[in-house]
Order: C-alpha cells, then sequence, then structure tokens
C-alpha cells in the first residue's frame, strides 16, 4: 500500500563497484533529497579511536579535491537546498534536501568527497577545537550527561554503550594518520548505499550514478571488518545515581540483532503496549494509579543487539517498586493472555496514519528507506511495513512477548537523581544524630 | 523552479476571525488547527505557566466524559487532540485520517463547547509540568534561553514570563478553571486551519462549527506590553558546574510585518541566521574553532522580540571569542557584506521556501503567519520576489539597524568569577546563583504590567 498516490514504489540498483542505489520517485513537490549511508559508526572505530567516526564527518565538511572547504554547504544553500550529517552506532548519513532541478550538482559535490576527500592537517587541528566544544556542550547539560553515563553502566564497553560522539582524550589524540586510514577502509563503494527520493526520475539517477560513482572503486588490502560482540543488557535489578532531577524507572528487555528480529511484531508489542495516551502502561501509572507524571516505551534495534524499554519517571517522595510492579504486570498479563484483539485495528489505524503523513516529506522517507536497508537489510520492508502489521496475528506478538519477557532477559533499573536528599531519609537522620 | 507559491484559501468572517483551507488530495490525512489570540497573556503575574496548565486541564476533554473515555475514544480514531498555550495565543489542533474528519471535528466541538475541567486531574497536571521544568531548570541552555529574553523584556513580558515549579506548586484548580475560560474566548485575530485530503466548501463548514464553539469574548486580553530591558547590562548565572560559558547578546528586535522584513532577514542570514553561511560561523567555528554553533536569529512576532546571538565556548576562550563576536559585527556595521555573501543569501532565502511548503500544514502556518503580519498572500509572494532584487545598500543599512552601535545585552551562564576576569563591566554588572528563579532576577518587576 503506498501512502501517497503520488509516490511509485521504491525500486534499486547496483552499480559494477558494489554501490546500491534506492529511489523513490514522488513528483508531488518540486523537492529530493540525497542520502548517503556508510556503514562507519562506533563499532567500526579502534578502541583507544572513540569518536573517530564522528570527526571524519565533521571533516567531510571541510574540502575535497574539487570544492574548497565551505564550498559544499554554500553550493546547496545558494540552491536553497539545506545539508547535515550524523553518526550512530553503525553508520554515519550525509544528507541534502535540495530543489530537484539540482540533483546533478549534489552527485558531483558529494562523489568528489566520498572519493576524494582533502585532508590537511591544519583543518584537522581546528575542528578538533569545534569537536571537543560540541563534546563539552552535551557534557555540560545534566540531562544529557546523565543519558550516557547511564548507557555506560548498562553496557559497559559494548560500542552501543558509548557516545558517537566519542572521548574527549581520544579525540584530542587522534591524528591525521588515524583519519586518513579510517576513511580510505570505510568510506569505499562496497561499504556504503545512496538513497534518493523524492522528484526525480529513475533513469537519470541511474546516469548519474554511473557518471560520478562510477570510478569508485574498493582500496587494495582491505583489512577484515571489526568483529562486534552482541549487544546484551544486564538483567535483575540495579540502581543507578545520575544527574537528572526526577526519579525514573524502566523495564529493559535486550533484542537479538535486528536481521534475527520479528520488526513487525516487536513494533506492535510495543505500540500495544506503550505507544499513546491511553496504552496500558501510560494509562495505569499515570492516569489510574498517579504514580507517575509520564510512562511511555520505545525500542532500539540495531545490527547487533538493542532494548526495549518501558518507563516511567514521578516527582518524589516515593517508592520505586510499587512501580515496577505496574509495568511488571502488564508486560507479564500480554505475555500470557495475549493481547487485546480489540487494540490491534487502533494502532494499525495509528500506525496508518503516521504512515501517510511520512510521505509528505522526501527527507524523512530517505531516512526510513535507509534504515530498513541497514538495519531490516532490504530497503522495501519501509514500503511493505502496512502489509506487513496487517498480517500480524495476536499470538505472533504474544510469542515475541514470551520470548522476551522472561526473567534472565529483564532488567529493572531504578534511576536516582544524584543530588537528592529525599530517598534517605533515615541516613539524614542518623547523620544528624551523630553530629549532635 | 515554478515562479509561483502554493495558495491556500481563505475567508475572513465579520467577526475577524480568518479561516484558511489548503487542499492536497493524494494523501489521506487532514490536519487542523484553531489559533486563538490570549495564551500566556492570561497567566497572572504570580503565576507564570497558568494558561498552559489551564489549556492542559481544557484538553481533558468535554463534560460527560471521563478523561480516561476521552483518551480511549481519539484514540481509537488515531488522533491526539492536542490545546497548547504559546507566548501569547493558545492552539487546539489535531491531525487523522481523512475518514475519521467529521467524528473528530464533533468530539473536538464539544470539548471547546463544554469543556469539562474536571477538578480531578488538577492535581496530576500540576505535577507532571512541576516535574518537567525541574528538569527544564536544572539544564544551563534552558536557563542562558530565559536570561536573556528577561534581561531585554522584563520579567512580566509574555515573551519572558516563563514558568518555574514554585509558581505553579500552589496554583489552584480555581486558578486554573478561571484562565481556562478566558484562553477559549474567540477573539479578533482568531485563526482556524484545515488542509490535506479535504475539499474548502467541507473544510470551512468544519472550521466554522468549531470557531463556533468558541466563546463569545467577555476579557480581552492586554495589548502588547512595552518592553522594558534591564539597568545593568550584563547578567552571569554563576553555575560553577560547567567548564563552557553559554552567553547570549540581545538588543532590540523587530515585530512582524516591519517594512525592512526583507532587507533585515538577508542582513540576518548573513550575520549568523544562514548557519554555516554567515559570517558569524565563520569567524567563531570555522576560523578560530572557538564553538560548534553561533546563531543569530531575528523574530518575526506580533509583539516586538529581541534580536539575539547565542553561543558558548570553554571558560577560559570566551574574552578571545567575545572579542571576535565584537570585531565581525564592527565590520558588517563598517564596511557591510559583500555581493558574493549576497548572492548566497538570496538564493537561499529564496530557494529553501518553495522547498519548506511542502506538506498542507507548512503552507497554512506560513499564510497563517501572513495574515498575522497584515499580509495576503499576495504580499507574501511579493516578499518571496523581494529577495532576489533587494540592493545590497538596502540589507547593508538593515543590517546597521539591527546591529546598531554593537551595544549588545548579554548574559552568561557560567563560572562568574572566570567570565569576569574576561568580560568588561561597563553598563553594569548583576551576578546570581544558577539556580535562582526568574522572579528573583535582577529586573523582575514583578508588579509590573
Amino acid at each position: 500500500m503506498m501512502p501517497s498516490m503520488t509516490r511509485a514504489a521504491a525500486t534499486s540498483f547496483d552499480l559494477s563497484n558494489g554501490l546500491r542505489f534506492v529511489v523513490a520517485e514522488d513528483h508531488a513537490a518540486p523537492v529530493a533529497t540525497l542520502g548517503l549511508w556508510v556503514r562507519a559508526g562506533v563499532c567500526d572505530e579502534p578502541d583507544d579511536c572513540r569518536g573517530m567516526a564522528h570527526f571524519l564527518e565533521h571533516l567531510m565538511f571541510r574540502g575535497s579535491e574539487n570544492f574548497a572547504p565551505k564550498e559544499h554547504t554554500k553550493r546547496i544553500s545558494l540552491k536553497g537546498g539545506s545539508c547535515n550529517a550524523f553518526t550512530s552506532f553503525d553508520m554515519t548519513v550525509y544528507h541534502e534536501s535540495f530543489p530537484s532541478h539540482a540533483l546533478a550538482e549534489m552527485f558531483e559535490l558529494e562523489s568528489d568527497r566520498f572519493m576524494r576527500l582533502k585532508l590537511d592537517p591544519e583543518s584537522i587541528e581546528i575542528e578538533k577545537k569545534v569537536v571537543l566544544e560540541e563534546i563539552r556542550v552535551y557534557e555540560n547539560q545534566p540531562m544529557s550527561r546523565a543519558f550516557r553515563r547511564l548507557l555506560r553502566a548498562l553496557g559497559g564497553e559494548h560500542p552501543y554503550a558509548l557516545d558517537p560522539l566519542g572521548h574527549f582524550d581520544n579525540v584530542e589524540s587522534c591524528r591525521f594518520d588515524d583519519l586518513a586510514t579510517f576513511y580510505r577502509q570505510l568510506y569505499r563503494p562496497g561499504n556504503t548505499f545512496v538513497v534518493v527520493c523524492g522528484d526525480v526520475d529513475i533513469d537519470e539517477v541511474k546516469k548519474l550514478a554511473e557518471q560520478y560513482f562510477g570510478e569508485w572503486s574498493d582500496p587494495e588490502g582491505l583489512s577484515v571488518p571489526r568483529a562486534v560482540a552482541p549487544f546484551r543488557l544486564p538483567t535483575g535489578d540495579q540502581i543507578e545515581r545520575v544527574s537528572i532531577e526526577v526519579p525514573v524507572l524502566a523495564r529493559a528487555h535486550t533484542l537479538p540483532s535486528s536481521d534475527k528480529v520479528d520488526h513487525t511484531a516487536l513494533n506492535l508489542l510495543c505500540a500495544l503496549l506503550a505507544d499513546g495516551e491511553a496504552s496500558p502502561i501510560r494509562e495505569t501509572l499515570v492516569k489510574k494509579k498517579r504514580l507517575c507524571v509520564e510512562a511511555g516505551g520505545m525500542n532500539y534495534n540495531l545490527l547487533h543487539g538493542g532494548a526495549l524499554v518501558f518507563f516511567g519517571a514521578f516527582l518524589p517522595p516515593g517508592k520505586f517498586e510499587p512501580r515496577h510492579a505496574v509495568i511488571r504486570d502488564i508486560c507479564s498479563q500480554l505475555a500470557e493472555e495475549g493481547p487485546d484483539e480489540a487494540l490491534f485495528e487502533e494502532k494499525l489505524r495509528r500506525f496508518k496514519k503516521r504512515f501517510a503523513f511520512e510521505s509528505y516529506s522526501s527527507n524523512f522517507q530517505m531516512l526510513q528507506f535507509g534504515e530498513a536497508e541497514l538495519h531490516e537489510g532490504d530497503y522495501r520492508k519501509y514500503e511493505t511495513r502496512m502489509v506487513d502489521l496487517a498480517e500480524v496475528t495476536p499470538a505472533r506478538v504474544q510469542n515475541l512477548a514470551r520470548e522476551l519477557f522472561v526473567t534472565e532477559n529483564t532488567l529493572e533499573l531504578s534511576v536516582i537523581p544524584e543530588n537528592q536528599k529525599w530517598y534517605m531519609p533515615l541516613v539524614g537522620l542518623a547523620m544528624k544524630a551523630v553530629q549532635k | 523552479m515554478s515562479n509561483s507559491l502554493p495558495k491556500a484559501e481563505y475567508l475572513r468572517k465579520d467577526d475577524g476571525t480568518v479561516l484558511l483551507c489548503h487542499e492536497r488530495r493524494d494523501v489521506p490525512v487532514v490536519s487542523v488547527l484553531l489559533r486563538i489570540p490570549g495564551g500566556n497573556l492570561y497567566n497572572p503575574l504570580d503565576r507564570p505557566g497558568l494558561a498552559a496548565l489551564a489549556t492542559d486541564l481544557v484538553g481533558e476533554g468535554p463534560v460527560g466524559t471521563t478523561p480516561m473515555e476521552w483518551r480511549r475514544i481519539t484514540e481509537k480514531l488515531a488522533a491526539e487532540i492536542e490545546f497548547d498555550s504559546g507566548p501569547d495565543y493558545s492552539t487546539i489542533r489535531f491531525s487523522c485520517l481523512s475518514e475519521n474528519l467529521g467524528e473528530l471535528c464533533n468530539l473536538t466541538r464539544r470539548a471547546i463547547e463544554e469543556p469539562g475541567l474536571p477538578r480531578s486531574e488538577w492535581k496530576q497536571i500540576v505535577k507532571t509540568m512541576r516535574a518537567s521544568l525541574r528538569e527544564h531548570w536544572a539544564q544551563p541552555s534552558s536557563v542562558s534561553n530565559h536570561l536573556s529574553a528577561v534581561q531585554s523584556l522584563g520579567y512580566s513580558h509574555p515573551l519572558a514570563h516563563a514558568p518555574f515549579e514554585k509558581a505553579l506548586a500552589k496554583a489552584t484548580l480555581e486558578q486554573g478553571v478561571a484562565v481556562a475560560g478566558q484562553v477559549l474566548q474567540k477573539q479578533n485575530g482568531t485563526c482556524g486551519m484545515i488542509g490535506g485530503d479535504i475539499d474548502s466548501e467541507d473544510g470551512f463548514k468544519y472550521l466554522s462549527e468549531l470557531v463556533g464553539a468558541l466563546r463569545e469574548i467577555t476579557i480581552p486580553v492586554d495589548d502588547a506590553p512595552e518592553p522594558k530591558p534591564s539597568a545593568a547590562r550584563i547578567w552571569i548565572a554563576d553555575n560553577r558546574k560547567v567548564d563552557q560559558v553559554f552567553f547570549t547578546l540581545s538588543r532590540r528586535g523587530i515585530c512582524a510585518g516591519d517594512p525592512d522584513r526583507i532587507a533585515l532577514r538577508l542582513a540576518n542570514y548573513m550575520t549568523g541566521g544562514g548557519a554555516f553561511e554567515s559570517r558569524l560561523m565563520d569567524k567563531v567555528r570555522e576560523e578560530a574553532g572557538g564553538t560548534y554553533g553561533i546563531h543569530s536569529r531575528l523574530q518575526e512576532q506580533r509583539l516586538e522580540t529581541p534580536f539575539k546571538i547565542s553561543s558558548f565556548t570553554k571558560v577560559e576562550r570566551l574574552g578571545e571569542m567575545l572579542g571576535i563576536v565584537d570585531q565581525t559585527l564592527k565590520e558588517i556595521v563598517e564596511q557591510g557584506f559583500t555581493e558574493d555573501e549576497l548572492k548566497t543569501a538570496r538564493g537561499n532565502l529564496y530557494g529553501a521556501l518553495p522547498l519548506r511548503l511542502t506538506s498542507p500544514s507548512a503552507i497554512l502556518d506560513w499564510v497563517a503567519a501572513g495574515i498575522r503580519a497584515g499580509l495576503d498572500q499576495d504580499a507574501l509572494e511579493q516578499d518571496w520576489h523581494a529577495y532576489e532584487t533587494m540592493p545590497l545598500e538596502k540589507v547593508n543599512a538593515a543590517a546597521r539597524r539591527v546591529i546598531g552601535d554593537g551595544e549588545f545585552r548579554k548574559t552568561f551562564v557560567g563560572p562568574a568569577q572566570e567570565i569576569q576576569r574576561q568580560v568588561s563591566a561597563a553598563g553594569g554588572v548583576e551576578i546570581f546563583p544558577f539556580k535562582t528563579m526568574p522572579d528573583k532576577w535582577p529586573h523582575a518587576m514583578i508588579s509590573e504590567r
């Protein structure tokens, strides 16, 4: 089912060098988006160079053989377009939205920096300062600092527990040679795919792909890809103290790698329990029992595993256990009895609406097709999502819940504000007594 | 690129209400938005945020339906009806599959006409907001934003009147109910918008019913208060836990509909609004590596909003970065921009607008903003074309107007002692602890308005 009547089914083609192109034509507005997805993220960094993928992402805007520093963004801006990039655990993505008539110029700009990046020591030193400021600014916001600490406390040294921005010391000591090697080994056609969405013509895309990326080739003597262990959360109960102001509780279940997950059932499972104001977890914690001020759920489903997380936040004072119990009971009930069939229609309708809204934005579609290609191994999974959802049975969701919601795959986490005194009244009283 | 922009149909009613519709049938969804003047202007002076709490209470559904039933009904239709309160307006919005539009409009009309305002929900609504405010005020970047607004406009100004936990902890249901009645009054300037899979005949019918459900006005909203900038030109919120300083420079800005708006937008783009293409980004980030981002903001709202430049840098480099900012602004005022810079700014502002107007909501928001500024669609289209022809000397004059003599008010969040060492004290300095709430800032003026 197409969400929009103006969009044709997406197609793909591969160049002889292995570079894949995914193309989704939609002529509703004279806009297009180009996204280049490189399989180069935190997982691909050497242990002593944490932050290299992100640092290189910055340097990709510092000039290539045929375009001076700043020219990439300037040329796109001149057309009314915008460009940016982001680095994550498994990939770095470069993207631009622009008037569709500028497609050829975008190909020219991107191919130059992907094939002929100019790394020079002076730019590296200036950009290093910029990256360090970026790391500092997140570290100086208590909320984002708390999130980083929490991930680290739960995931240890696994790349998924690290901040993609990198370690301050590693970035500071990062050298020209390290970056050049990382670029040469990972920025290659066999490790990249391109997604083009919007007002484009497939034949033109094919022509431009061949013209600008046809001569790109994988370098000789590639190193073996870095082995990444499956991500696993600890199990049982855990208490963490971080720089937040309001206590948070979470129930988290480790997910297998994205190629082994029933994505459709997982999306539905998460939606059935925690999507929307009337979802069982939110309704019970926030509205019926008034134990929390906010509650919800999310799933992170990545190449080497991930987590399905349900959470609540509350204003102190209050105990964690009754709140954990609510989420625990709701999850157990679903695993034992299966989901409420009547809720299925409602959730499907919500997915259908979201899917339709996504079709207004070529940038959003580029991201969705890219995610499906990277994490599910097939960009078409994005388009068939509604069909797949309609085919999921309550039993399939229940089976997944039974598989995930077992004690040996469950973490109950209590996160306490590090500056909060409320939870230790007895310790406080004891200290006062001693002081007297 | 097409030489014209998408259009919306609109209807101006005798009572000052404007209805807008943009039809786009290829995607089976509809978005609806009502924008009602008032919002934070209804906050009592000692209760910033009360209008937001009141609109949350209205969002609990109509008389005769419990809040839980209300949520279940709307979610069955895959919709959430959101009630919100902004600086000088309130909004009611929802989106849905077009097949559910009639039912949702009826539900929303009921909620507007006869809000249940359930007593049972008040405490929970207040607690939710308190929790979010507690987190909000712990973040240096949030504090930095508010500091500058209060320093430039005065604490009680609706664009600066920020809620904080202590002010709302004692808010009573009676106060909330009183304000709830005020935020749902049909004011002159109320705007209803509908867009997507619907034609204008049906669209205007639904909007008329929704706007018709608003109560007739009994308590008119105060008109725009005058900005009351602080006496001391430098404010420092002393935070010794951070190794960066977050700073904002501000001076008087403009209102929507300013006759120089096109030249001003171009000047702002080249100063610091145009991300990597701006002078400030170029000098402070790209050449000096002094920050991750520096931006200038020229806002066009009904009420005059300050022109701001914001950034952050590591503590030891603050003096150096401020020096670069000052020098850059001085050069802009004295020498102006170049034709090459203007070409990029023109290209971007002209080219970006059609790229942004790809969904019905984006088109309706753009047309509605024009109407609020007194600009019809022809005028908006003329504005768009004016980017291409605006001469450099007018843009440079606009830059001189907005940057002026470079005498900005400045706010800083960071370790006060180190900041003082690097910042000139001319114009007066006020220092207070980071955790101080706005009513205790030097320029609270709580008794005014």
